[in-house]
């Protein structure tokens, strides 16, 4: 038993948190939005691709690097701390699915980064299979040309065309996003989660980014309460602020050892592996929601602008906590029968 | 990173499982915290011992097993999954006073004790709070006099637990007038059977009785049995508080992941209250209990990170204290939740360690927030040590 990353793991983390400072920074400076037309400049996405991101975890034979799930939580917690843009979870997740389906054209494309796949999570009941019927909340919407469709039943890459999704303004404005009804939308590729286990897999992998988004929060909340000066003294020094980040921190190491778990757990396929994984998406959540409302509060109207960085905390946390499942349903999941 | 363990780690899985089946008590501790708690503390300690399992992760030398943290893991999950008895009175012996003198203790000192700790021979307890030194440890004022080969100890400790049962001590004293603070203080092993001590109990909220002022009154203690060096105490009474505050409790952080099943299985069969349906099938309670499974699977979490953690660093760090704040945190959730589950029924005050001691259990969960230092001092501890922000000096 070892929960602790080895060092080939903090290397593919250091490496992504060095690409994004540079080249995807944490956008703050005045704005509520992206900036670009795109929710991520598509040179930049291809860097990306190119770097392997889309394939870490998809074997050698569907044309990945062949590294597993707990690989991907490195990746995914580093696109959390830097709340980027770009849709690498309905990407990933699809790659999975394609090969999964057999299909390694597919999933070579999407991991490519040529194909790019929005995320669709069911409201309400669904079916999911050959064809899809479900009512839709889209996100990453920019430039998809197939919508992944995943619940615990089955998985599916739908067109994106015949799905007429209508955009909405959203919270997190750095994240396009719609919304959209299908009705018996034929698939172009999907696979029973029993087989593939893409909901756990994307529970995770969303677990993994919100947990890093807890993490980050509490790192600017207590760089912020060492520099802050009130009265003389840091405001670090009061107990309120300070037992506040404590609080964080346990919540935020709380978040990412349950990751590390539920990752091992859904990828040795272990009894209660689903449990697991819907217990890390439901932690990591709550972490990164109270945790980003920390850091606003102890930024003081500071937190409350755009100019620094914790709102992006905030509209990030609210976006993860309504992708592939949310609060009450996970809940259900924990206690299972009943 | 993975979960698996070795062919010989589930080797001693399975003969820990075995053993603890075959030989857990199967009366419930008695509660009162009197000879006969005693006699079954030491009992079952001896059980252990005579079979092979005392002192799991203790050097050989001494008569513990030394084997690895791994090894020291299972034996507490499966512990826990035996329901086996809470460590009571030997509590400080094995996990506070016992490692300490193994950090620091010469060997005339390892050799008599240990293997008496160890055997069940005796109970020990920690004489460090005082009426004026709780959270301010480092205010502690009882004193010591050197005199000959002697220390002459007078002054006062509280909060003592089991001091009525024990027969040692260790304890911690000022053993320089002019010192202050963390300077000056010595740690010495006291027999608690020595001429001048007096020791008073104080009834607890949970109707325990393990609670004692201990008064001093030129108590003689040869200064052979100072541990460290005279006016080195903090640092030797610090050796150990990061074990305690740390992964040393990774038997209690299981039990509540078998009192939160045992919790939910209670709602599985008990009345929601429209007198309809069982009470999980409420979504409200369901949620609740949902929502605490999930917490205190995330604490399990965090305790294999962090001893995963340990066996690449070697020392336990501050870290420990963000589980010790977690657990205790949950632990009292977890009670709170279940006075909810059991309604009425909670109005029996049934001890925690009969079946279903559940208003026990939650009377005795106020505690967690003050033993090993209270939820405040924890909240110091991780926001200054693990996260580097100011102190505050004034
Ligand atoms: C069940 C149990 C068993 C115990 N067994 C032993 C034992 O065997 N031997 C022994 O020596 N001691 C023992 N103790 C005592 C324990 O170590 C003390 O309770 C603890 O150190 C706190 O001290 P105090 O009770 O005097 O509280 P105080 O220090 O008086 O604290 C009172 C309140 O003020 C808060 N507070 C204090 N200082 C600060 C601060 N700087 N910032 C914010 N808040 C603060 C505390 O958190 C607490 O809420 C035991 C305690 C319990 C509950």
């Amino acid at each position: 038993m070892d929960l602790m990353t080895t060092g080939e793991q903090d290397e593919i983390a250091g490496t992504v948190a060095s690409f994004l400072a540079n080249r995807l920074p944490v956008a703050s400076g005045g704005t509520t939005q992206a900036v670009s037309p795109f929710e991520i400049d598509p040179g930049v996405w291809q860097e990306c691709a190119g770097l392997g991101w889309l394939a870490l975890g998809l074997s050698e034979e569907a044309g990945g690097v062949g590294y597993g799930l707990a690989e991907e939580i490195m990746l995914f917690r580093e696109l959390g701390r830097g709340v980027a843009p770009g849709p690498f979870l309905p990407g990933v997740l699809g790659a999975h699915l394609a090969a999964a389906a057999g299909d390694f054209g597919l999933a070579s494309e999407i991991a490519s980064g040529e194909t790019r796949v929005a995320l669709g999570s069911p409201i309400g009941l669904a079916s999911v299979g050959d064809t899809v019927t479900a009512e839709l909340s889209v996100v990453h919407t920019d430039g998809a040309t197939l919508v992944l469709v995943c619940d615990d039943t089955a998985s599916a890459l739908v067109p994106a065309g015949e799905c007429d999704i209508e955009p909405i303004d959203p919270v997190d404005g750095f994240i396009t996003t719609g919304r959209t009804r299908v009705d018996a939308v034929a698939s172009v590729a999907w696979a029973d989660n029993a087989k593939a286990q893409i909901f756990e897999h994307g529970l995770v992998l969303a677990a993994a980014s919100a947990a890093g988004v807890a993490e980050a929060a509490v790192a600017v909340a207590v760089g912020y309460a060492g520099l802050r000066v009130q009265f003389g003294k840091p405001i670090g020094v009061n107990q309120a602020i300070k037992h506040w980040c404590a609080d964080m921190a346990v919540r935020a190491d709380g978040a990412f050892a349950q990751v590390c778990y539920a990752a091992v757990a859904v990828r040795d396929r272990l009894p209660g592996a689903a449990v697991e994984a819907a217990i890390a998406k439901y932690f990591a959540d709550e972490a990164a929601r109270l945790n980003s409302e920390g850091a606003v509060q102890i930024h003081g109207a500071m937190g409350f602008t755009s100019q620094a960085t914790p709102y992006r905390f905030v509209y990030r946390a609210h976006l993860l906590a309504r992708c592939l499942a949310s609060r009450a349903g996970l809940l259900d999941r924990v206690i299972g029968e009943r | 990173m993975d979960l698996d363990f070795t062919v010989e780690e589930q080797e001693f899985r399975d003969e820990v499982r075995t053993w603890l089946c075959e030989h857990v008590p199967t009366q419930p501790r008695p509660h009162g915290d009197d000879p006969d708690s005693r006699d079954f503390d030491l009992g079952w300690q001896r059980a252990q011992y005579d079979d092979g399992w005392a002192g799991i992760s203790w050097p050989a030398e001494y008569g513990g097993r030394g084997l690895s943290t791994l090894q020291q893991l299972i034996w507490y999950e499966e512990y826990a999954r035996a329901d086996a008895p809470w460590i009571g009175a030997c509590f400080v012996g094995i996990n506070h006073g016992g490692p300490t003198l193994i950090a620091r203790a010469i060997d005339a000192q390892k050799t008599f004790h240990l293997p008496r700790i160890l055997r069940g021979d005796v109970v020990w307890c920690q004489g460090f709070s005082e009426p004026e030194a709780g959270s301010d440890l480092a205010n502690l004022k009882t004193r010591a006099v050197v005199d000959g080969n002697e220390l002459i100890v007078t002054g006062q400790k509280i909060w003592t637990s089991f001091a009525h049962l024990a027969d040692y001590q260790e304890l911690l004293v000022r053993s320089d007038p002019e010192s202050s603070r963390h300077m000056g203080l010595t740690w010495v092993i006291c027999d608690m059977h020595a001429p001048g001590i007096t020791v008073r109990q104080i009834p607890t909220l949970d109707r325990g009785a393990e609670f004692c002022e201990v008064l001093y009154e030129e108590v003689r203690i040869p200064i052979s049995n100072v541990v460290g060096d005279i006016g080195d105490g903090w640092s030797v009474a610090m050796s150990t508080l990061t074990l305690e505050r740390g992964t040393g409790f990774m038997a209690e952080i299981i039990h509540t992941k078998q009192m939160i099943e045992a919790l939910i299985d209670e709602a599985r069969h008990r009345t929601a209250p429209d007198g309809r349906r069982p009470l999980l099938a409420d979504d409200d309670y369901a949620r609740r209990l949902g929502a605490l499974k999930a917490e205190i699977t995330v604490l399990r979490s965090a305790a294999y990170r962090a001893i995963s953690r340990n066996r690449r660093t070697g020392t336990p760090g501050p870290e420990g204290s963000m589980l010790r704040l977690a657990y205790g945190d949950l632990l009292q959730a977890l009670t709170r939740l279940a006075m909810d589950v059991f309604g009425h029924d909670a109005l029996a005050y049934i001890d925690r360690f009969r079946n279903g001691g559940w208003t026990g259990a939650w009377l005795r969960s106020f505690a967690a927030g003050m033993g090993g230092g209270t939820f405040e001092i924890q909240r110091n501890i991780i926001g200054e040590r693990v996260l580097g922000l100011p102190r505050d000096r004034s």
